[in-house]
């Protein structure tokens, strides 16, 4: 365990160097920030004296192997807005999306497996139709239009929500739904399939012949061998949603991190995007990591060597 | 029997809190106010900003020497007045007994301090308005002298944009405290900042001038347009700062909700690449006319037919929503220097044709239009739109798109032949250098003339302009460079973006051309 824990370290460091040499290369060719930085009225004089401070002039590859040597240092660059380390700008946001993310993780959780369970034992009832037209719509409906609607009704209409911000349940409430549509309908056809796919095994006819208790069979023995693709899947999810809720940020205004990269993006403030691809990358590493443990854990068949 | 007091007393209470709760909040007093913006303050430094948003948030608790009025007029704020003692010297009466929120004082070396930071320091984004300070004495208290190293008649209206911070505080938190906490001297202290989520403010004791009305304020960063209409419909805030073009009908019908509108200072206009003969690939060729092809736009009669063929109005009412101003040249009416004489040319499609034909262009030509997608409002909607007019007359227009990382870049280097910009300063005489002096980096004249428009008759007016300091002959300047251009078309104004706000009936507020949403001008009824 302890030679494969090491082994995807290693990986960590080669992914950190692939991802940053990329979003690199991205950025230098997609337009000037200094354009952007300076008001209207800078002259040439002053917008190639920032160039020259902020290092711009030098080709990409001397800009990158300067990033890598601060970035040894712990040193990924300075925001070209905010003034302040990039890194500490997508930090400070961290806990925001985290929020955000776990309670959407739980709730999708939370309705998504009772409900494919209940699907998945009922074949072609009301309910299993009902689940699968309506994860279809939640799977196609655009979060931007989910989200509209909702403050439309909610908060517009029947003003019992706030629209935006973040602070107690009741801000939580909209961004969490809206996030949830997706997961939900997701995590419901995951489940309802790999519930009918276990449910025809040999073994549960086995436990039923043995006379075991019919809820005994779903949730203790069906439910755990549909988990791995459950958990690999909700790990990307959590992974994705951790980096680029980054609508659902926009339009409830919550100070998350996909909000930072939005507006950085726009306006090629290069340290505070690779900075969060950094973040990024090492928040996926951490949660695939987490997920390959918990197949261990799930089923005992594997093992890591 | 059980006693009756605890059941009275229980009763009492709730009855107390009932109505101390539907007591009617005594405005007198002053009252919080919450305000949503378009998006967060990003540091509050005011030297290390250039964006709009976040010196508005800075300037309730930030002061210059010189302020705009709403209207864009200069007004004396912690300067009281000032005249130009000789063409280089300019000299400022400051106002006495003005404390920061930390105590120190401010004067003259105060201000001085601030400027040379201004124009000194290598991080700052405001040296473009103080360049021309040679050096700036602190006479007394009081007084303050600034020397110029040429003559510079905007020198007053450029350093409007300084605000004052006080030294000491200064040096002892230096640059990063400087950019997290404000101190000044303005009506407002800082109460705390919560990145992306709020600024707190609350009304400063021993303000100088005269107290606000709002003694609380709170700043929300909202980006989402309809979110933000959405808060305000919701009673969540008190005014909004932008509303989205759809939602405007909406707002002016709901009850207890205003629209307030006003012409702005945003000019967006289209350029012509008057300085390369053919068409070709960039640099040497003009990229957007076929290659080898003569580049119509040479022609100033193809320029006054372009003109010809625009309906701005309609561009105005059904692209923009109403929400634009039709412009006939470079400057706002409440710029000085404003030619109230100017006219736009008719709407008139066959006279743009027969112009054309004049100019032997009597089947048109092709030309490709450069249009940034995430700048301005409705900016490609509107790029569709003048593909349409312009094709009426024979003119083939290809629209090209593109965010705005990469269009300006392109477009400062000329990569263009025909393109869509927009430009404000709330200095008329930066107006007319960017837009038309003739490009020379050095100077850095022409550096939104992106078309390199070049006619030495007008830029010797603007040299003029630029460097007179009487104020008769400079405004006699401003007319003329006007007259010229019309004539010229060395570019062609279409449209002022107009500055909308959203408030709660009850709240009255001017709207600012500096675009700023200021806390202390609201004034409850």
């Amino acid at each position: 365990m302890t030679r494969f824990l090491i082994n995807r370290l290693f990986q960590m460091a080669g992914v950190f160097l692939l991802i940053s040499l990329v979003m690199f290369l991205l950025l230098v060719m997609t337009g000037d920030p200094i354009e952007l930085l300076l008001p209207p009225a800078a002259g040439i004089d002053q917008i190639e004296a920032m160039r020259r401070q902020l290092g711009l002039d030098q080709p990409w590859y001397v800009q990158y192997m300067q990033f890598l040597r601060s970035a040894a240092h712990g040193d990924l660059g300075t925001s070209f807005y905010f003034h302040e380390p990039a890194i500490r700008l997508v930090l400070q946001r961290l806990p925001a999306s985290l929020e955000l993310v776990i309670w959407t993780m739980v709730l999708s959780t939370v309705i998504a497996i009772p409900l494919g369970v209940a699907a998945a034992a009922r074949p072609n009832s009301w309910l299993d139709r009902g689940v699968l037209i309506g994860s279809l719509v939640g799977i196609s409906a655009p979060t931007f239009w989910i989200g509209i609607v909702l403050i439309a009704v909610f908060v517009v209409f029947l003003n019992v929500l706030p629209s935006s911000g973040r602070g107690g349940w009741e801000h939580l409430v909209l961004p969490v739904t809206t996030l949830a549509f997706y997961r939900v309908a997701l995590f419901v056809r995951l489940i309802r399939a790999g519930m009918l796919d276990v449910l025809g095994q040999d073994y549960i006819r086995t436990a039923r012949a043995k006379g075991l208790l019919e809820r005994m069979i779903i949730y203790r023995h069906a439910l755990r061998n549909t988990m791995i693709p459950f958990v690999t899947i909700g790990g990307i999810q959590m992974g994705g949603l951790i980096a680029f809720a980054v609508v659902t940020e926009k339009i409830y205004a919550w100070p998350g991190m996909g909000r930072l990269l939005l507006i950085s993006i726009e306006r090629l403030d290069y340290p505070v995007v690779v900075a969060y691809a950094i973040v990024t990358a090492a928040l996926f590493v951490v949660i695939n990591l987490t997920v390959d443990v918990l197949y261990a854990l799930i089923d005992p068949r594997i093992r890591y060597e | 029997m059980r006693s009756w007091t605890p059941r009275i007393a229980f009763v009492g209470a709730i009855v107390l809190a009932l109505i101390a709760g539907t007591a009617p909040v005594n405005y007198a007093q002053g009252r919080p106010v919450i305000i949503a913006t378009s998006g967060d303050a990003e540091t509050m430094d005011p030297m290390l900003t250039a964006i709009s948003t976040t010196g508005s948030v800075q300037r309730h608790m930030l002061e210059p020497l010189v302020d705009n009025s709403p209207d864009g007029k200069l007004v004396p704020w912690l300067a009281t007045s000032w005249r130009a003692i000789d063409n280089l010297t300019w000299e400022f009466k400051l106002r006495p007994n003005v404390r920061f929120h930390n105590g120190e004082p401010f004067n003259a070396e105060v201000a001085k301090f601030n400027l040379e930071r201004a124009r000194d320091h290598p991080k700052s984004l405001q040296k473009a308005y103080v360049s021309l300070i040679k050096d700036v004495q602190a006479v007394d208290a009081t007084t303050l002298r600034i020397v110029t190293s040429a003559p510079s008649p905007d020198l007053v209206a450029n350093i409007g944009s300084i605000f004052m911070l006080p030294p000491r505080h200064a040096r002892d938190v230096g640059d990063e405290g400087l950019g997290r906490r404000p101190v000044g001297t303005g009506p407002y202290r800082f109460v705390e900042w919560v990145r992306d989520d709020r600024v707190v403010m609350e009304a400063f004791p021993n303000y100088w001038g005269q107290k606000p009305q709002a003694t609380r304020v709170t700043i929300r960063p909202i980006p989402e347009g309809a979110t933000r209409v959405a808060a305000l419909l919701a009673g969540e805030v008190d005014v909004v700062e932008g509303i989205p073009v759809p939602d405007m009908p909406r707002v002016a019908r709901t009850r207890g909700f205003k629209v307030l509108r006003k012409q702005g200072p945003r000019l967006i206009f289209l350029a012509m690449d008057t300085f390369r003969d053919r068409g070709g690939a960039h640099p040497q060729g003009s990229p957007g006319i076929p290659s080898g092809a003569p580049n119509p736009l040479k022609e100033v009669k193809v320029r006054q037919a372009i003109y010809s063929a625009i309906n701005t109005k309609e561009i105005v009412e059904q692209v923009m929503g109403g929400a634009a101003v039709p412009a006939e040249q470079m400057l706002p009416p409440f710029m000085s220097g404003y030619n109230p004489r100017i006219r736009r040319p008719i709407y008139d499609p066959s006279r743009a044709k027969r112009l054309l034909a004049e100019a032997g262009y009597a089947n048109g030509f092709t030309v490709r239009l450069d249009v940034p997608t995430d700048r301005y409002v409705n900016d490609r909607e509107v790029g569709l739109a003048l593909v349409g007019m312009l094709q009426r007359v024979g003119i083939n227009v290809q629209l090209n798109g593109m965010p705005r990382a990469i269009y300006f870049p392109r477009m400062r280097v000329f990569d263009t032949s025909f393109q869509m910009s927009g430009w404000l300063t709330l200095v008329s005489s930066i107006n007319w250098t960017a837009m038309l002096g003739c490009v020379d980096p050095k100077t850095g004249s022409g550096r939104a003339n992106y078309g390199r428009y070049c006619s030495p008759g007008l830029n010797r007016i603007i040299d003029i302009l630029n460097t007179e300091m009487d104020e008769r002959k400079r405004l006699e300047a401003f007319h003329r460079a006007a007259e010229f251009t019309r004539q010229d078309v060395g570019k062609i104004p279409l449209y002022f973006e107009e500055l909308v706000r959203g408030v709660k009936e009850g709240i009255s507020m001017p709207v600012r051309v500096d675009e700023y949403v200021l806390a202390w001008e609201i004034t409850f009824r």
